[in-house]
């Protein structure tokens, strides 16, 4: 058996970093497992004459196109959505475009404001010095004074906008319609010794230059440094409780195949808003029959991805293409809750500049303006790098039923079963994807598009993973209390997506991250009482 | 699953039409894009024969005989039956085609991985935000 440790992290990713970095100040003894390698950036896709086709293959950021050895296997049959993720330190934010938005204020009254899903037990407030601190160790670029969103600390200087961004900016402009350069993790100069961005275009597939912040070149050097142990192709299968309820560390296969006991007085789940519940359910003893933390039978429930539909206008003029990052510009328009739209709460639009040239010629034959065969260069000629577009990232309300269970049958390379995603799209997030085509084809024509193409949902956008260990004050109605903490396991923590109570209508990476640091703060600040 | 040298020879055919060396342009059956196309075809080679199959079967074989307009009708005759399967191939080829050093250059692309080079991106029109900056907070306290 190995020695027993302070505190054991299962996943080094977004919040798993975050969370390992705060806590290495209290000289704990902190181990990380995570079931996949460190990345190597001299792999990525973009320093290869094969970078398109690795999208496609190796390193796309579907898994169950991947198939690397780091990942499991995901039944998502009865799923308008499929997974998206990446499994190895760093975890999402490896293969993500680095959109950096935060909530608003509103996003934490949600039961209040509209009458819908609940209230988190938070609000901005107490989460704001943790966005703070986190954006200045992940490193954001962008511009203040944006009037859709609370004043934030100065920033890099924000990404270029580009003739694309331009593009699309004249279009918001002339519908009178708001727009901000966005948030961005991208340093757009020199910062904790990561070289700035020199536009690649390939940020959701791994940023071989640095200049995108992933957790394995941020947080992970600072914790690692401070003395955090990472142990990698370590692939954990459940969480072991005492006779008293507590847990008393994990269960995992190593790099060589073999199980292993980690013993640990803290344990902090940190694996994506699809993993953490997958381990907790498979972690059944015969104090929690229907897995660990699952007294309220909410684990799994409450599932919520954000539904994305995409706009995408061509011009005469020469744009972009895909050179520069794909990030550029935001709109909260629609944000906050007008229910003279036929919807509640609301949706980002977020500005995507375009892909390289095969990219375009795919989507071009898969939409059908490009044809195979005759005319085929002629069609292509006119609309490359001619094209731009945006998505819009639709808030998802929680429902009970759409869920993330064990399958039955289905099990990874170790025997480990694997999750079973049952999900269905809500007549209010439907809505909500309609309104955001029509008036994204607004935008684009007023930019000057000569056409437009939408579409919803993007089924190959289920990047942000949320809600299936919520957050809450009732243990009847919340896996885990207001700082993290299972409400069923004194000793046990959440850190990662699963807490979120509501999506809200932004990319959720700087909220995890920052809801990691806070229940750091909280486990800090209580450690004389942390298991009362 | 490695495909025959003759699937591989039906495939040239099949993969030169979809990208056909048309209106001054290579098509993907130029013999060092369709090398490259060849040796990367392992992965999806169910894919391949299926595709490969259908256009023998709507044929009898004689796919290669046929002029251009009449090979396209098969294509696309088999890319709506095969759906998914289709698409597979046509992205492969796609994917290939368009990493090749002479057909970038006659688009005026810089061939090569973007790494470590980089590339240009201009900074815009910064004064478009103007009319934005003047606008008042709108985001609801709460």
């Amino acid at each position: 058996m190995l020695e027993t440790v302070d505190v054991v992290i299962v996943g080094a990713g977004a919040s798993g970093a975050a969370v390992a970095w705060s806590l290495a100040e209290t000289r704990m003894q902190i181990v990380c497992l995570d079931q996949g390698d460190w990345p190597n950036p001299a792999n990525f896709p973009s320093a290869g004459r094969d970078w398109e086709a690795r999208q496609h293959t190796d390193h796309s950021f579907n898994p169950s196109v991947r198939r690397a050895a780091a990942d499991y296997p995901i039944n998502e049959d009865s799923s308008p959505i499929k997974i998206a993720n990446y499994n190895g330190v760093g975890g999402g934010t490896v293969l993500y475009a680095g959109h950096f938005p935060r909530f608003h204020p509103s996003d934490f009254r949600v039961r209040t404001l509209d009458g819908v899903a609940d209230d988190w037990p938070i609000d901005y407030a107490t989460l704001e010095p943790f966005y703070d601190q986190n954006d200045a160790i992940m490193g954001v670029a962008g511009l203040r004074g944006d009037p859709a969103n609370p004043l934030k600390p100065e920033r890099m200087p924000p990404l270029p906008l580009g003739r694309s961004a331009s593009a699309v900016a004249r279009g918001f402009n002339a519908r009178g319609w708001h727009w901000w350069p966005s948030d961005s993790a991208i340093a757009t100069r020199e910062h904790e010794g990561r070289a700035p961005c020199i536009n690649l275009g390939h940020c959701l597939y791994g940023c071989a230059q640095g200049a995108k912040a992933s957790t394995d070149i941020t947080y992970w050097p600072l914790a690692v440094r401070a003395g955090v142990e990472v142990r990698t192709h370590c692939r954990v299968r459940e969480v072991c409780v005492d006779d008293q309820g507590m847990a008393k560390g994990v269960i995992y296969y190593d790099a060589q195949g073999q199980e292993q006991f980690q013993p640990a007085h803290i344990v902090i789940m940190a694996c994506n808003g699809v993993g953490t519940p997958r381990i907790l359910l498979n972690s059944k003893s015969k104090l929690f029959p229907d897995g660990l933390a699952n007294s309220s039978g909410l684990v799994g429930r409450n599932l919520m991805f954000h539904p994305y539909a995409s706009i995408t206008g061509y011009f005469d003029e020469p744009l972009d293409g895909g050179r520069g990052p794909s990030n550029g510009l935001w709109s909260q328009e629609f944000y906050e809750t007008d229910p003279g739209r036929g919807f509640l709460r609301g949706y980002t639009y977020e500005f995507s500049r375009g892909g390289g040239p095969a990219s375009q010629a795919l989507g071009g034959i898969g939409s059908g303006r490009v044809p195979i065969g005759s005319g085929h260069h002629q069609a292509f000629r006119r609309r490359l790098d001619h094209s731009t577009g945006m998505v819009a990232i639709c808030e998802d309300l929680p429902e009970a039923h759409n869920t993330v269970t064990l399958d039955p049958t289905l099990t990874d390379t170790h025997g480990i079963p694997a999750p079973k995603i049952n999900y269905t799209i809500s007549e209010n997030s439907q809505r909500m994807l309609e309104f955001a085509m029509a008036r994204g084809a607004e935008v684009m024509k007023a930019a000057g598009a000569y056409e437009v193409q939408t579409a919803a949902p993007l089924s190959f956008g289920g990047w942000h993973l949320m809600g299936t260990a919520r957050m809450g004050l009732d243990p009847k109605t919340s896996v885990v209390n207001e700082w993290g903490r299972s409400h069923d396991v004194k000793n046990l923590f959440v850190v990662d997506g699963s807490l979120f109570v509501t999506s809200a209508g932004v990319n959720p990476t700087s909220t995890i991250q920052a809801l990691a640091l806070y229940v750091a703060d909280a486990i800090k600040s209580r450690l004389a009482t942390l298991f009362d | 699953m490695a495909l025959t040298e003759q699937q591989i020879e039906a495939f040239r055919v099949i993969a030169g039409r979809i990208i056909p060396a048309e209106d001054g342009a290579l098509g993907a059956d130029d013999p060092a894009i369709f090398a490259d196309l060849s040796s990367s075809l392992n992965d999806i080679a169910p894919a391949i024969v299926s595709v490969i199959e259908a256009v023998i079967a709507e044929t009898s074989g004689r796919f290669a005989e046929l002029p251009s307009a009449a090979q396209d009708a098969i294509l696309h005759k088999v890319q709506s039956a095969l759906g998914m399967t289709f698409w597979a191939a046509v992205q492969r080829v796609t994917l290939c085609y368009y990493r090749d050093d002479r057909v970038l250059s006659a688009l005026g692309l810089r061939p090569g991985p973007p790494f470590p080079r980089g590339q240009v991106l201009e900074q815009g029109d910064w004064s478009l935000l103007d009319p934005v900056k003047a606008r008042q907070p709108f985001w609801r306290e709460a």
